[in-house]
């Protein structure tokens, strides 16, 4: 198992460079000079020389392949530059905004299979019942809605009609108490965690509605076994497993999702930091958020997929060298 | 898939090759219907699906034809005077922040929206059947490299990456679809590639290759067909995941600024008003999502249609 962790590990060295290089050439292309935006900001002027100054000590001045290889060997020392706007390391501002961001992520995963478990289950135990009508209804509904849209509804109806829940604060356990937290967390949380929810309760409902028509599930069944045990001993098991690798692909579609989510719940994670980089030119920073996001991504990836072997007796480590 | 896929491609590899002898007694004796005959009666027996469809074509036509439905210019007329109206009275769903009327803008918007996310899903699509028809059919290297790609795209939290492309190009509609379909591919290649390593093998493409047609002439005159149903479905789905993605981009202010109305720039738009006049941005969003609700519809009844398991 740890040869092929290790491989795992190796194989997303590739892919973090790809990336990178990706990025790299794509802010390379992006119009609009970072030194003219910043002083457009502060309303400053500055000489020809102080610029050129600027430039040479950011390396805007250097060649492209120079300038992208001597990111990758910094980013290797664990040096992922300054920023542009602030002047701080890029790594440790970047690392400060993460646990925010993963925060929301995990806390609307949890949401979702909290809601989409319960109904899934009861949608395919109970078929062509009230119970999974509901939860067509939700898996139908649910996708269909803009996340942030439905994040700024929770905030009409939660925050501006009843005064129940805050609209923008953000709490840690802590500081604050779990509570707080939990105040301050759940309307973001909720609105990101709307589509995964549905898709999650589609999900689980056919692939229980498959393992329970299977031989093994008939054959504990006629062997007279409870049908608590038949359900939770047989069928849950078997169903859980393709979706225990769609929950885990959907973590970046979550990272992906919490950038607008954060932007309008004032929420002080890597997405809102993106956004802004982005609108600012913050070449470095953005291209550690992105560098850094993708590899939280592969290794919550990497995660999924041991956890998959080792829920799942049939796959082995050895056999996936294909 | 599919002993139908593979029985109607090879009906058709038939119907090229010979003729058909119509005096033989299978031809006449029995009602013959085609695959995409039967797909469509599957899919009109589906009633959520026919809903879906007939929801879909009545939000098109009105957004098409506008003018029939609102007196009201989206964006020359003007109200200064009249800003912020709630819905009801002389404008039927209220008036904006600077008093354009909000019933005109939202159909008018449709047409930038729906066709923006058509215009994703047929670009994404483009894209990645043709990367994966490629890397399917030749394997190999060329399937190793485009699948690795592949993969790496789909690692990538799209809508940063939508987001930066964005900030490249420059803010415009155009420039939405652009990053939207740079973004969307890799479904469409993962697909593709899985079906036509389904189809490679089986006997009328061994027929094709004897025969010494060309690589391109069988790629798309035999594989493509055959994945035609798979590819459908996700055009569908894809088609209503970008309206919703575009939505999100022009909420965060990447549309341009212009006055042109635009769902997700309506959205935008009421931002400053969620406290005071929520119906800024109830109402474009109740618009994406009955759409969006549609097109799924229309995408799972196709599903079920082109599942050869579903038909008895």
């Amino acid at each position: 198992m740890w040869a092929y962790i290790v491989k795992r590990l190796l194989q997303a060295i590739p892919t973090l460079l790809m990336i990178s290089f990706l990025i790299f050439s794509l802010l390379y292309i992006t119009p609009g000079d970072p030194i003219d935006l910043i002083l457009s900001t502060e309303n400053m002027k500055i000489t020809p020389e102080t610029r050129a100054a600027i430039e040479h000590e950011w390396g805007l001045d250097r060649p492209f392949l120079e300038r992208y290889f001597s990111f990758i060997f910094n980013a290797m020392r664990g040096d992922l530059g300054t920023s542009y706007q602030t002047g701080q390391d890029v790594f440790q501002e970047v690392m400060a905004r993460m646990p925010a961001t993963l925060k929301l992520t995990v806390v609307s995963m949890i949401l979702a299979l909290m809601i989409s478990l319960p109904l899934g289950m009861l949608a395919a135990l109970k078929h062509n019942s009230i119970w999974d009508s509901l939860a067509t209804v939700l898996a139908t509904v649910g996708v269909a809605m803009p996340r942030f849209w439905f994040g700024l509804m929770l905030i009409i109806l939660f925050s501006f009609k009843l005064g129940w829940l805050p609209s923008m604060a953000y709490a840690t356990i802590r500081d604050d108490g779990f509570f707080k937290f939990l105040r301050a967390i759940i309307l973001p949380a909720s609105s990101l965690a709307l589509g995964n929810a549905a898709t999650q309760t589609r999900m689980i409902r056919s692939s229980m509605l498959e393992v329970l028509g299977q031989d093994y599930v008939r054959y504990a069944r006629s062997k007279g076994l409870k049908e608590k045990f038949v359900i939770w001993g047989h069928a849950f098991k078997n169903a859980m497993i393709p979706v225990i690798t769609i929950v885990g692909g959907e973590f970046g579609g979550l990272l992906g999702g919490a950038v607008v989510t954060e932007q309008i719940f004032s929420w002080p994670g890597v997405g809102r930091l993106a956004v802004n980089s982005i609108s600012k030119r913050d070449y470095p920073m953005i291209q550690g958020i992105t560098l850094l996001l993708c590899t939280v991504f592969l290794m919550i990836n990497i995660l999924v997929d041991i956890s998959y072997a080792l829920i799942d007796p049939r796959i082995r480590f050895v056999s996936r060298k294909q | 898939m599919s002993d139908e896929l593979k029985n109607a491609a090879a009906e058709e590899l038939l119907a090229e090759e010979t003729v058909k002898d119509e005096g033989d007694i299978g031809f006449e004796s029995l009602p013959v219907t085609s695959y995409w005959q039967d797909v469509v009666r599957m899919f009109l027996k589906n009633r959520i699906a026919v809903v879906g469809l007939v929801m879909f074509l009545v939000i098109v036509f009105m957004c098409c034809a506008a003018p029939l439905f609102t007196n009201y210019d989206p964006v020359s007329d003007i109200e200064y005077y009249n800003v912020k109206q709630p819905p009801g009275g002389a404008h039927l769903l209220g008036t904006d922040h600077i008093g354009r009327d909000v019933w005109a803008r939202l159909l008018y918007g449709g047409r930038t929206s729906v066709l923006t996310g058509v215009l994703v899903a047929l670009f994404a699509a483009a894209i990645g059947v043709t990367i994966g028809l490629v890397a399917g059919y030749y394997g190999g290297t060329v399937d190793a490299l485009l699948m690795r790609f592949t993969d790496i795209m789909l690692s990538f939290p799209f809508l940063i990456l939508a987001i930066a492309i964005m900030a490249a190009l420059g803010s415009s509609q155009r420039n939405i679809i652009i990053s939207l379909a740079v973004t969307s591919w890799p479904g469409f290649a993962r697909l593709t590639r899985s079906q036509v390593l389904a189809i490679k093998n089986s006997e009328y493409i061994e027929a094709a290759k004897v025969a010494d047609f060309s690589n391109p002439r069988i790629l798309f005159k035999h594989v493509l067909p055959n994945c035609m149903g798979t590819i459908i479905i996700q055009l569908t789905l894809t088609i209503g995941g970008a309206i919703l993605s575009a939505a999100g981009l022009a909420y965060l202010g990447m549309s341009p600024n212009v006055a042109k109305p635009e769902w997700g720039a309506m959205l935008n738009d009421g931002k400053p008003y969620l406290r005071t006049h929520p119906y800024l941005t109830t109402i474009p969003g109740v618009a994406i999502s009955i759409t969006v609700l549609a097109i799924n519809w229309i995408g799972d009844g196709l599903r079920d249609a082109f599942d050869p398991k579903m038909r008895k």
